[in-house]
């Protein structure tokens, strides 16, 4: 067949102008053999030529890169920037997604892999390279902050901030003037009274197990103004906790956070038990003092540490040692 | 597919009755293709096999799964496991076990009690208190030896006596018991019946031996259709 | 091969035929008087006479399955334990000059505390203890009963008649005939009504009879007859035992309980309580008080824990404070193997062999065993 057929059997579709509708027109060399003879009509498609079979051709490909790369290669040279997913140019058998019936599908042709992002741009000998490119236009790291530590000596307070990135027609997030502040309770030096006082105003926001008093603040609509009040805030609490009101005086047993034998009933049963047969009033219990009472001592200690500890069998052991020493002290001595 | 499930039902409930469409009668059919062996699950029998070197010929074969109430400990018995099951119904498997664990003690605290009051040191001595035993033994003494089965014979279905499988034996006798149990006065617990009607027929009386006699019975009078079997 | 076996425990070689299984006898002992028990009886069980179990028992006191199994093995048989023995012992040795002692039983749900508060009973009724004894708290408070009054001499507290004359009895019938010996008298007039007065000088049998057969008056009647004995006790005319099973359902944030006027009350409101725990309070001599908390006397939504502060709260520690707490634990390997042998000689245990499992589902808590060996 020659080159001109070939392309003018190629061309298969020409379109018409606007206003017909699009039509398949077919060449007049489509339509039958050419072996010189006039072509007869044949409408009752009596000699049927069947149309020859499309060649695929397939196209020749080489072996993916991944297979021939050399183990010592400078990989941010392959990878220099982001960049999606590459299943022939990552040398590494990766797995992604889930398959019910099969193990999870391979790297070829995985769309999973594609959505994720890649941090395959950023691997620790590319991150040395740009930190070493960046490293002209840095200062030096501060001396006396070597560790965390100092850090959290010289900067007690963290404030936390963030920022959002939008693709849509307004670049502003309304999340992003909320502001929160961190600082350790014991960077404030406060006493006993104003550690107790702090810890009840501010309530949930204070964590007992790292000593870390959060303050989240949104109620203004800038950023600036919700720092600015977070500090005011803290200075508040910090004077406010400080400070020793006449209302505090009413605090009774029940509002302790502490169990103190001293102001309890506990004492008033010792005291009673001591004393025995003499009735005992309140004041003879106040001013019964134990400090010479070893077992008094051992049994005041044993209730506190139940109390405010918690139950369990090591302080119900000791409580129950104290009490054996107080109630049945001829036992002890058998 | 309602009609059908009537005649289903017709089928495998009714003993001696009509068998309309035989073949329409559920077949159970296993996960486990036919070269799967049954599991050894108690420590004695594998030790056995271990020691008669019978094991060679089981390590190339895959064997089945143990069923979940299949266990190792020695209070575990197959007839027990099999009672549970024909009681169980709606696969409250929990509640049918507890209705048999009352059971047993209810067998153990009546034979306990004439236990203690008997004084023929001899008749103690052969006296039974094992529950699983007296079961065992209740079971042996309700299994018929004949079943009726219905024969067409110029147009009329005859009730013939046929022999069975010791297998069927068994699990005619076991559904006696629960079907007597299900049958019961409402006043009375299915522990406490099961109970007194295990320990009637471990010694050859109550309503599920009774059972069987009728049957025996029966069987010995349709004896003159026994050629119908062999049409 | 062979070493594989050995290390699954499996045989290594041919069993031997086993000769006829030995049915085992409880280690048990002779003395049948508490008084008698030692620490070298630790783990034995020991009988009590029929007699003496329907004298202590008969109204309440050993839990129910308990009974059901004297029932069968024809015999009440307690296992002597550490607890028990600890407590005993202590009876034995305490200054009755001083305040009564407090003692607490403490332990999981099924770990013996019912039945080593019935030994220490038996020890205190062989030692003519008076026994104010009440057997399960809960009985008290849990159901809800048809009649519950407001009382008439405490203002804000309510009455239950009926319980109140139950336990009465329960007290007449444990102490009535010590109390005869002794021959305690009330020390005051009590007026009841326009009619009805107990005067100085009745017994407190008669006092108890009252009670009992007017039963409006049962709640105070009780009350008086604690203020009578904690009197006598003091002045060293008898001693007494204090024994409260369920202690911490006196502490419960609420009852079953409703009066007609469908107010439900809370325990703290129950008259009966108050006089439950001033009989716990440290204020009389020549006596002991035992307590016993468990789970199950607690709310069903409160029962996390079985350590004693947490069931009865802040409240209750108070009021008891200071006391023994002795915790009741779960058999140890000799007494649980003697319970077995126990049950497999009375013919209750079928199957011989089969402790490891027993030990690893129960673990060793001797309710739970009990329920375990039943269909075995």
């Amino acid at each position: 067949m020659s080159a001109l057929q070939t392309t003018l059997r190629r061309t298969t579709a020409v379109l018409m102008p606007i206003g017909y509708y699009p039509a398949r027109v077919w060449c007049s060399t489509r339509a039958a053999p050419t072996d010189g003879k006039f072509r007869v009509l044949d409408l009752k498609k009596k000699s049927f030529v069947p149309h020859a079979k499309k060649k695929y051709i397939k196209t020749i490909t080489l072996p993916p890169r991944a297979l021939s790369m050399p183990v010592d290669q400078e990989w941010s040279n392959v990878w220099p920037g982001p960049r999606t997913f590459h299943p022939a140019t990552v040398p590494l058998a990766l797995r992604q997604g889930y398959d019910p019936k099969r193990a999870s599908p391979g790297k070829y042709g995985n769309a999973e892999l594609m959505k994720i992002p890649n941090f395959l741009h950023i691997t620790p000998p590319a991150v040395k390279k740009h930190c070493s490119a960046l490293k002209q236009f840095c200062t030096e790291w501060p001396k006396g902050l070597e560790t965390d530590e100092d850090c959290d000596r010289h900067f007690p307070m963290t404030t936390i901030t963030t920022d959002y990135c939008h693709s849509s027609p307004t670049i502003k997030d309304p999340k992003s003037r909320i502001v929160t502040i961190k600082i350790k309770l014991s960077t404030l030096n406060l006493d006993k009274h104003a550690r107790d006082k702090m810890i009840r105003l501010v309530g949930d926001r204070y964590d007992e197990e790292s000593d870390i008093l959060t303050i989240v603040t949104d109620r203004c609509p800038t950023r600036k103004q919700n720092y600015d009040y977070g500090v005011y805030v803290l200075t508040a609490l910090y004077h406010e906790s400080n400070t020793f009101e006449e209302w505090e005086r009413q605090k009774q047993e029940a509002d302790m956070e502490h169990y103190i034998w001293e102001n309890n009933p506990s004492k008033k049963a010792y005291v009673t038990l001591t004393r025995w047969p003499e009735k005992v009033s309140d004041d003879d219990v106040k001013s019964h003092s134990i400090d010479e009472d070893t077992v008094g001592q051992k049994y005041k200690e044993a209730v506190t540490e139940l109390l405010n500890n918690g139950e369990d069998t090591y302080t119900l052991n000791k409580y129950r040692e104290a009490a054996l020493a107080v109630l049945l002290p001829q036992t002890i001595q058998a | 597919m309602a009609l059908f499930a009537k005649y289903l039902r017709i089928g495998s409930t009714v003993k001696h009755g009509f068998q309309a469409f035989p073949q329409l009668t559920t077949a159970k059919y296993s996960v486990y293709p036919p070269h799967f062996a049954e599991p050894v699950y108690k420590k004695q029998e594998l030790d056995k096999l271990y020691e008669s070197g019978e094991i060679e010929n089981y390590k190339l074969i895959p064997f089945k799964a143990a069923k979940s109430n299949e266990t190792c400990s020695i209070f575990h018995d197959p007839m027990v496991a099999k009672f549970i099951n024909y009681m169980l119904l709606k696969g409250q498997k929990k509640l049918a076990r507890e209705v048999l664990e009352k059971t047993f003690e209810k067998i153990k605290k009546l034979q306990l009690e004439k236990y203690n009051r008997e004084t023929d040191p001899e008749k103690k001595a052969s006296m039974i208190i094992d529950p699983v035993v007296i079961l065992k033994k209740a079971v042996a003494n309700s299994k018929p030896l004949l079943k009726l089965t219905a024969v067409k014979r110029g147009g009329s279905f005859y009730q013939v006596p046929v022999p069975i499988t010791d297998k069927e034996s068994t699990f005619y006798a076991m559904r006696w018991f629960v079907q007597c149990g299900r049958e019961k006065d409402k006043s009375i617990s299915f522990a406490d019946f099961m109970a007194t009607e295990l320990i009637k027929a471990s010694n050859n009386d109550g309503k599920v031996v009774n059972k069987k006699l009728d049957l025996h019975k029966q069987c010995e009078a349709n004896r003159a259709y026994a050629h119908y079997r062999w049409s | 091969m062979r070493a594989y076996r050995r290390l699954c425990g499996y045989a290594t070689a041919a069993v031997k035929q086993e000769t006829q299984y030995q049915i085992p006898t409880a280690a048990r002992t002779e003395k049948k008087n508490p008084v008698d028990h030692d620490s070298q009886d630790v783990s034995k069980f020991y009988t009590i006479d029929p007699k003496t179990v329907s004298n202590i028992f008969q109204t309440g006191g050993l839990p129910k399955p308990f009974t059901e199994q004297t029932n069968m093995f024809a015999e009440t048989a307690l296992m002597i334990r550490q607890p028990a023995l600890e407590v005993i012992n202590s009876l034995k040795s305490t200054d009755f000059q001083k305040p009564a002692v407090r003692y607490l039983l403490y332990g999981q749900t099924g770990s013996g505390k019912s039945l080593s508060l019935a030994h220490i009973l038996h020890y205190a009724y062989s030692s003519k203890f008076i026994l104010y004894h009440i057997p399960y708290v809960p009985i008290w408070l849990k159901y809800d009963r048809k009649e519950v009054n407001w009382s008439s001499s405490k203002n804000g507290m309510a009455d239950i008649p009926l319980i109140a004359a139950q336990w009465l009895k329960h007290f007449v019938h444990q102490n009535g005939a010590l109390l005869n010996e002794l021959n305690l008298t009330t020390s005051q007039d009590y007026v009841w009504s326009q009619r009805e007065t107990t005067p100085q000088g009745t017994t407190l049998n008669e006092l108890v009879t009252h009670g009992i057969n007017r039963a409006k008056y049962a709640c105070d009647c009780m009350d008086i007859l604690l203020n009578e004995l904690k009197a006598h006790c003091s002045n060293n005319r008898c001693k007494m035992l204090v024994a409260i099973d369920g202690f911490n359902a006196f502490f419960n944030e609420k009852t079953d309980l409703k009066t007609e006027d469908r107010v439900k009350v809370t325990p703290q409101q129950i008259t009966m309580v108050q006089t439950g725990l001033s009989a716990v309070l440290s204020d009389w001599n020549n006596g002991a008080i035992i307590m016993v908390t468990s789970p199950r006397a607690a709310l069903n939504t409160k029962r996390e824990s079985h350590l004693p502060i947490y069931l009865i709260g802040r409240q209750g520690f108070e009021h008891i404070d200071p006391f023994i707490p002795v915790m009741v634990p779960e058999l140890s390997t000799v007494e649980f193997n003697n319970m077995l042998d126990y049950y497999e000689e009375k013919r209750w245990l079928q199957k011989p062999g089969g402790r490891k499992e027993l030990e690893f589902l129960t673990s060793k808590l001797p309710a739970d065993l009990m329920a375990r060996c039943a269909p075995l």
